[in-house]
This record gives structure tokens, sequence and C-alpha cells, in this order.
């Protein structure tokens, strides 16, 4: 039997009541690597077992969650700032994080999170950036090609540094590219909202769940890949835990266009956390093993089925963000950018 | 567990234990297990740590896990090392002669990151008479070299550069390191102490040239006894005018420490009112010095209990 490791130990945290003290070494490194310490450490405490965990673990596991403790009350403050700072008029929309925490989602207790994101309509995106940047919040520095790469194409403006206390705002005008082929309307997303605080809001908790399984998939990124599954299964766990939930919840991703995606990237949640719903069998297999296989990559060796998965997401996550006609040349114009700077650094 | 001194290893012993399963130093109250395959690390350790306990029994959980590895860019390219605490490094390789320094500063890192529970603050910390003395200063007020001189004129170490006290008893912890000295600093302490080891110097670093000097025997045995804060002293190097210092409050004092605090922002309110508790009998002073004899014998008549 191998080593209980991170997964095991947040399947069943029990588990690691009689595990060896040397396997801490492991799970915390893991836990440390793919920033789910501090949700290891909220799930280990909620299953009461931080007292049978030797003492010398338990000091790290509880730095990490005094650290998200305080991480969650200065984003809570600066959504405070944020509602200030944005006329009245438009609602601030919490995405991810922030919304995982404001709602008190059980994925949030004990998690990391450093950028806010929030939601805005398309029409409104030039006031409240200019509202943002008065309040100090400064555009990125990015380069004209990625700026025009940004507004005409993406579902973001380059994220917004505070010039002072340095919190980062990714402001969205929707969760993925207008020029997807499956583009999610936002005004979808808008009729559900949620109001959490006078002027705050969030998405319902089904269409979270939805915004979480689609932006791990078109994210491509294998780095925080294990920690946004672990995300997606808790949402499910608690917002849709029942065959009638996963029923409700691919119905809403049908209706929103991203089914496929969204069944893909629960049922990869799920078979690497357990639970699993073998009602809904939605999604592509290919694309579920793949993210399984990149998701649970050994950390110090390069393994070529991982890589091969990881590649396979990269490529897979560009497709569903643009189409190949625009997908081809920006490909191609960073390939020659970045050989571009490599030379000038050789020089 | 069987636990050594690390003088009571061979050099080869410790450079097998480097590159091999680790070698597990008891560090304050943290376990670190080392690894590096640079032959560079046992020679400055075995001086450095000879008085810290090792142990032989390399399994267990270790709090820190360091590799220190040797790594190029591309088959042409110099060596370099690299610093790794499960698979995160605040710092860039480096070039491989400077694999120790990287090694103190890494492991200065991991201290500070873990005992973010306590307060940590950048300072040097001595202890005389049963009460701390806690030397903050910006980075050339010379707190390091003025650390130096007070352990190897009897004062014990607590730290050259981490003040950690607790929110729970308000007193330092000590966690005793090699002092490391800059630039004049070295020759200035080796001569006026000619007794204190030292390693050699390493030149061209991102501080300049360091030195590190072995921490007093007596320093690392009493690493356990917590002390409280009897002094807060803000030293400021003044060349060529005479010593001179004034009394500030306790809220100024702990204004002041505020600013050189790493984690003041993770304790909060609690972390504050702990602080101030912690230099409530406290005596804070700030001392603008021409020379180490001077801030020297100042410190000798004014830290008295």
């Amino acid at each position: 039997m191998p080593p209980l490791n991170l997964v095991h130990a947040l399947r069943s945290p029990e588990e690691t009541l009689s595990t060896p003290e040397s396997n801490w070494n492991e799970i915390l490194a893991q836990g440390r690597r793919q920033q789910l310490l501090g949700q290891l450490a909220a799930r280990l405490r909620s299953a009461r077992l931080p007292n049978a965990i030797p003492e010398a673990v338990q000091r790290h596991l509880e730095l990490e969650l005094v650290t998200a403790k305080r991480r969650t009350e200065s984003a809570l403050w600066e959504i405070a700032t944020l509602r200030r700072a944005i006329s009245a008029k438009f609602p601030l929309i919490l995405l991810k994080g922030c919304a995982y925490a404001i709602s008190n989602d059980q994925n949030a207790d004990g998690r990391m999170f450093s950028d806010i994101d929030i939601l805005v309509r398309r029409e409104s995106l030039p006031t409240v950036e200019v509202e943002l940047s008065s309040a100090g919040w400064k555009p990125g520095q990015v380069s004209d090609y990625d700026a025009g790469y940004y507004r005409n194409w993406m579902h973001e403006v380059p994220p917004m540094e505070h010039v002072r206390r340095h919190t980062v705002i990714d402001l969205h005008h929707a969760i993925n590219p207008p020029v997807s082929p499956c583009y999610v309307n936002p005004e979808k997303l808008l009729s559900n909202l949620i109001e959490v605080k006078p002027g705050v809001f969030v998405l319902s908790p089904l269409d979270r769940v939805v915004h979480c399984a689609l932006h791990l998939i078109q994210e491509g990124d294998s780095k925080k890949l294990l920690r946004d599954l672990y995300d997606l299964f808790r949402l499910v766990e608690q917002h849709c835990p029942d065959i009638e939930g996963t029923v409700r919840l691919l119905d809403r991703a049908n209706d929103l266009g991203v089914g496929r995606q969204v069944a893909t990237s629960v049922e990869a949640a799920q078979e690497i956390f357990g639970a699993v719903n073998s009602a809904a069998c939605q999604g592509s297999k290919f694309l579920r093993h793949c993210l399984v296989k990149a998701a649970l990559a050994p950390a110090n060796k390069l393994d070529p089925v991982s890589y091969m998965a990881g590649a396979v997401l990269v490529a897979y996550s560009h497709s569903i963000k643009m189409p190949l006609r625009l997908l081809v040349p920006h490909l191609a114009k960073k390939a020659l950018v970045r050989w571009h700077e490599a030379r000038q650094e050789d020089r | 567990m069987s636990l050594l001194q690390l003088a009571d290893l061979s050099d080869q012993d410790v450079e097998r234990d480097l590159c091999g399963a680790g070698l597990s130093l008891r560090v304050g109250s943290f376990r670190c297990c080392i690894q590096s395959d640079t032959r560079l690390l046992a020679t400055p350790l075995k001086l450095l740590y000879q008085d810290y306990l090792v142990d032989a029994f390399t399994g267990g959980f270790h709090d820190f896990r360091l590799r220190l590895f040797k790594t190029r860019n591309h088959i042409w390219s110099p060596w370099q090392v690299s610093f790794d605490w499960d698979g995160s490094s605040p710092f860039p390789e480096i070039t491989l002669a400077h694999a120790h320094p990287l090694f103190e500063w890494g492991l200065n890192w991991c201290v500070a990151t873990a005992s973010g529970l306590h307060i940590v603050i950048h300072s040097a910390v001595v202890e005389r008479e049963g009460v701390a003395l806690i030397l903050p200063g910006q980075p050339g007020a010379g707190k390091s070299t003025l650390c130096a001189a007070l352990c190897l004129s009897g004062w014990r170490l607590l730290s050259d550069e981490l003040t950690i006290i607790s929110q729970t008893d308000y007193l330092v912890h000590p966690a005793p390191r090699p002092i490391s000295l800059k630039n004049n600093s070295i020759e200035l302490i080796g001569n006026r102490y000619p007794s204190a080891e030292m390693t050699a110097p390493i030149a061209d670093t991102h501080k300049g040239t360091i030195a590190y000097v072995r921490p007093p025997r007596a320093s690392v045995m009493a690493s356990d006894q917590r002390v409280p804060v009897g002094f807060v002293v803000f030293p400021k190097f003044a060349a060529g005018s005479s010593l001179g210092y004034e009394p500030i409050s306790r809220a100024m004092g702990l204004t002041q420490l505020m600013e050189h605090t790493f984690n003041v922002g993770l304790l909060g309110q609690a972390g504050f009112e702990a602080l101030a508790r912690s230099i409530s009998d406290a005596k804070c002073y700030a001392v603008e010095y021409p020379d180490l004899a001077s801030i020297l014998e100042w410190i000798d008549v004014t830290c008295r209990r």
C-alpha cells in the first residue's frame, strides 16, 4: 500500500490517526505545494482530530489556519472598500475565493487566496475601471499586444494592483471569453444573483459550482489543478450532494452551454476525492483521465503520462477559450515574442 | 532516539549524511533535515553548529526538510545552488560558492515563517541577569556587530536576527544561530575578540562580504530558557559624534517595534496586545553611537536590573 498522502488525508481524515509520524513530512509538503494545507488543517479540525496529530505537525497546521483566517478577514475588509469605491448603481459581484468566503461555502474553510475576482457588466467596465483606478488600483502593466488580447478577446482586463496595499483585483465581464465556442452569456448568471451584504452579490450556489468546474478546465494550469478540483468536490458535496442535485447541476450547466465541461470536471473531482454519482456520465472520459493524471502528477520526478495529460489540458483549455482562427495567430505571435525575449536575454 | 552533538560526528560522517538521507539537526524547537550535494556545507556546519544536537535517527517528522542542490541551466553554464523547502523557495539560485550563506538565509526564513504564531521581530536579542535586551535596527545600524560583541563579552545569545516572543507567556523564546558579520565588522570583531571562531569570509554576496561567528556554547545549551524583555534599544550608527541617547516611552518603543515585526498583519489585535504586554516592564532607549566601544560601555552601564 502506498504511504498515506494528501489526497487520502483529505478524503478520509480519520486515516491520519494510524499513519506513522514520518508520513506527515510528505503530507505537509504536498499540502504546501498544492496550496491545500489550510484546507487540510480545516478538514482535520472539523473531524475533531487535531489532538491525535503529533504536536510538531499541529504547530504547522495551526499556523496555516490562522493565516487563512487573517487573509479572509483582510479580503472581506477589502470588499467593503471596493463597495465604497464603485458607485452604488453597479452591483459588486464576487467570484471564486471571495464568493466562497463571504457565502460560507464549506471549501472556504482554511482556503488560501490572494486575488479578488469581481464581475461587472461589460458596458460598465470603463466606468468601474476609472473608479478603481481613483481608489488606488492601478491597471496592470502589460505589453500593447497583451492589452489588446485582453480587451478584444478575453473575459477579464489585466489584473489591477493597489499601489499601497498591493491587493490584486481581477475584473471580469464574463466567466469565459466572448470569443469562446461555449460562451456563457453573463446576463443568464446575473438574473440569479444572491445578495450577501448590501450591494454585494455572489452567483447562485449552482452557478458557483458551474463556474468553479468551468474555470478549472479552461485554466489549463496543472499547478493549481488539485486545489481547484478539491474546491469543486466540496462545493458539489455541499450544494448538489445527491443524484437529484447532480441532475440539477448538469441541467443548469447544459442550459449555460457548458454541460460537457462541467460534467468532466465534476467526474474528475469525484474520481480523486471519492463519492461517485455514477448517474452522471456525461463528461469526456479522456479529458477526465487527463485531469486526474495531471492533478496527481508526482512533484519531484518527470512522469511522461502526467506530462502528456498536462499538455492535452493546455491544448484543450485554449480550444475552449478561442476559436482556431484567433488561437493560431495568437500562439504564433506569443511564441515569436518569447523567442525574441530569450534572444535578448542571452545577449 | 539517540541524540549526539554535531561535534561528535566526523567531517566524513556529516558529509555522508548531507549527501545521503540528510543531517537531522535540532535548531531551537525545530527539527531540520538538511540534504546537500554541494560538498560546501560540512565544514562551516561542523564549526558553527558543533554544540547543536543531531539525531542519529533521520526518520520521523521534520519541521523543515531543506535541500541545497547543485543546478545549472545549460551544460556549459557555471554551477549554481538552489534552496528548497517542500517545493518552495524565496531565493533564486546563486553561485555555488555561496551555498553556506544561502543555507543560513534559508533557515532564517523557515524559522521566521514557521514561528508565525508567535511575534517575530527582525532584531538581535541577547540576555543578561535574566532579562532580554532587544536590538532592532535598520540594515546598517550595526545590530549584528553589536550582537556579536555582546555575546563575546558575557551576554547570552538568543538570536542575531529574529526575536520570537510568545503570545501565551510573553517571553522571548531563544533561537540562537550563527551571527552573520558583514564587510568591515568581520575585521573589527576579529581584532577585538581574537578568540572568536568564525568561518572564512565569503565575498560578493548581495550583502557584501560575510562571515559567520560560532554562537557561544553556553547560549546553545541554554536555548530552552525563555526570558522576559528588560530593555529595548534602537541603535543608530552616526560617525564622528559622541554617543547620545534618550529614553523613549514604551508607547513609542511599541510603535517602532511594530515596524520591525514581520507578522504584525497576521497577528492583528491579539498580536498587538501581546507585544504591548511583553514590553510592559521594559525600558526603551534610542541611541546614536560613533563606535563599538562607546555603545558597549553604555549598554554595560545602562542595561542592568
